[in-house]
């Protein structure tokens, strides 16, 4: 079952001096088992957006679903829907505040009335899920752990709910190369485990090696909403948004200007390898 | 006895050690040597816990060596006389652009560091002017710092190091928090300050095309500096980067397994132009 949006506008403050639309008009679905990216300037919306997918915030105009609920609806059950949809925000790390990591994790679960055995299986399922051993972390105090860890602490608290989809706003910032490429790695993972996952980010590298889709917004309004590879190839268009390309499409650009063939679509450093070694082998080159 | 060198900072087989939360003693840093010239661009890399955050803090006294000694323009940091002259010529900008404006106007916050420096009023006036020009900020004197974009409230922060007449300006993951163009702010601002202005830089980024921008590089593992060198000698040691979990640049990645692959191409490519130019000799 999808999230739906239907014409959905929202407006920061209105009928106040500081009235200010942050979407417009923004029809969506996203489909269980998608991994989406969405990526835009800061101020361009997306955050906005996200927090529409579980009701934080609702539309001043528009309907939202989650599965068959709308979000929208006086009795819709906002909890259910919290549960399905977990948010992890930026640097979420900020936000630990228990005195163990078993703690933590469940302090979400525990809010749902399980038992208590039920609430430790969560936990220790949530901790296997971004691989901080149980019997290692489950006493810790979140705040002695390094950068890298708190923050998967913090997506394990997540985790617990058992969402069905997984919201990330920057998961990534802030991190050092190796607590990236952690970060990533347990994104994929999560995301081939199942989870319909939104990976809400800046940077084009990191959208370009992850993502299937790509949803790029500008001025809360949705710019592109297509296959990954193919948005990149409207590369002038993303300049002009203020938008990075990966730098391999840079260079690829740079080699087609000078005659060089090669797909447009490259964005990692292997495909542009294979590329360029392929136009050498063929000697198609005219520099 | 003051030292008769010509560097700017002096780091002397520098020992520091700490009590982490489990009350264990760790040590943060070994035998560190690091020499600056003033004028000098220095990126720091290096993974979390690796010590480039404590090695900062000791160049400005905020730490202080166990063993060792630093020493600004031949002061040692350990003597407490030295102490506000030291906090003067060395500036720090830290990574959380919120932390560190206090006050309520853009010009107040520049002109904090200043008045606690005893500076006459109408000095205090020209410095923050000047600061804030430097930076391309004039035009937010008036403005509220917290309604300003990450990226700006970093350059104001680097405005209130200006405005003290600073030899050295050391940043800290000035752009961890930023967007893309938040980034390209700050960078271009701390570009313009090294090589117009002559300011000694000491940047400690995760960010490796940061680092590129940088006339030497110094990668620390485990406390230690265990290389150095000009960006292009560091980052064409791709294996050994990648084996300190830090990145390479994508260029020099692309390079090296063309060359992996058999394609010959100089070993110090480190933009798309470069490799352009590698690509297409004839041009």
């Amino acid at each position: 079952m999808p999230i739906r949006l239907e014409k959905v506008n929202y407006t920061y403050q209105p009928n106040s001096p500081f009235q200010s639309e942050a979407l417009h008009d923004i029809d969506l679905v996203i489909r269980e088992g998608d991994f989406v990216g969405l990526i835009g300037h800061t101020g361009s919306g997306k955050s906005t957006l996200a927090q529409h997918f579980n009701g934080l915030l609702k539309p001043t105009g528009g309907r939202v679903f989650v599965d068959d609920w709308e979000i929208t609806a006086k009795n819709a059950p906002l909890k259910k829907i919290r549960e399905k949809v977990g948010l992890v925000f930026q640097y979420p790390e900020h936000q630990l505040f228990e005195d163990t990591v078993y703690q933590e994790i469940a302090f979400g679960v525990k809010n749902l009335g399980l038992a208590k055995e039920l609430i430790e299986k969560r936990v220790r399922k949530a901790l296997e899920m971004v691989h901080l051993p149980y019997e290692d972390y489950c006493n810790a105090s979140p705040f002695a752990l390094s950068g890298g860890e708190k923050r998967r602490v913090a997506i394990a608290s997540v985790l617990a709910m058992e969402p069905t989809y997984l919201i990330l706003d920057e998961p990534m910032a802030g991190l050092d190369p190796r607590g990236r490429r952690e970060i990533m790695e347990q994104i994929k993972e999560l995301h081939e485990a199942g989870l319909t996952v939104i990976l809400i980010s800046h940077s084009m590298d990191d959208v370009a090696q992850l993502t299937k889709r790509l949803i790029v917004m500008h001025q809360g309004r949705i710019v592109f909403d297509d296959d990954t590879r193919h948005v990149f190839t409207h590369y002038a268009r993303l300049q002009e948004l203020g938008l990075d390309i990966p730098t391999v499409t840079k260079l690829v650009l740079a080699l087609r200007s000078k005659g060089w063939k090669l797909r447009e679509d490259i964005f990692t450093v292997e495909e542009a390898k294979e590329e360029i070694l392929k136009a050498l082998r063929e000697e198609s080159k005219q520099c | 006895m003051m030292d008769r060198t010509n560097e700017i900072v002096n780091v002397n087989k520098v020992e520091h050690w700490y009590m982490n939360v489990q009350g264990d003693n760790k040590q943060a840093l070994k035998t560190v040597d690091l020499k600056i010239r003033p004028g000098e661009f220095v990126a720091v890399i290096g993974h979390n816990g690796s010590g480039k955050s404590t090695l900062a803090k000791h160049l400005n006294a905020i730490l202080l060596p166990d063993d060792g000694a630093v020493r600004i323009n031949g002061m040692d940091t350990r003597k407490p006389e030295h102490l506000w002259e030291i906090r003067r010529q060395v500036g720090m900008v830290f990574q959380n652009p919120d932390n560190q404006l206090i006050a309520t106007l853009v010009e107040d916050d520049v002109a904090f560091g200043p008045e606690n420096l005893g500076i006459e009023p109408v000095q205090i006036c020209h410095l923050v002017n000047e600061a804030l020009a430097s930076v391309g900020m004039n035009d937010f004197r008036k403005k509220a710092p917290h309604l300003l974009s990450g990226g700006q409230k970093q350059r104001v922060a680097i405005a209130g190091i200006i405005a003290m007449k600073p030899n050295v300006l050391v940043l800290d993951e000035p752009t961890a928090m930023l967007d893309p163009a938040g980034r390209k702010e700050v960078l271009r601002t701390v570009l313009k300050l090294n090589r117009e202005d002559q300011l000694t830089v000491v940047l400690i980024t995760h960010f490796m095309e940061e680092a590129i921008l940088a006339d030497r590089v110094v990668v620390m593992e485990e406390g230690r500096i265990v290389m150095e060198g000009t960006p292009r000698q560091i980052f064409a040691q791709v294996e050994k980067i990648k084996s300190l979990g830090l990145d390479v640049p994508p260029m020099m990645e692309l390079r090296h397994r063309l060359a992996l692959e058999g394609v010959d191409l100089p070993e110090d490519i480190l933009t798309v132009e470069e490799m352009v130019v590698a690509l297409c000799p004839s041009d």
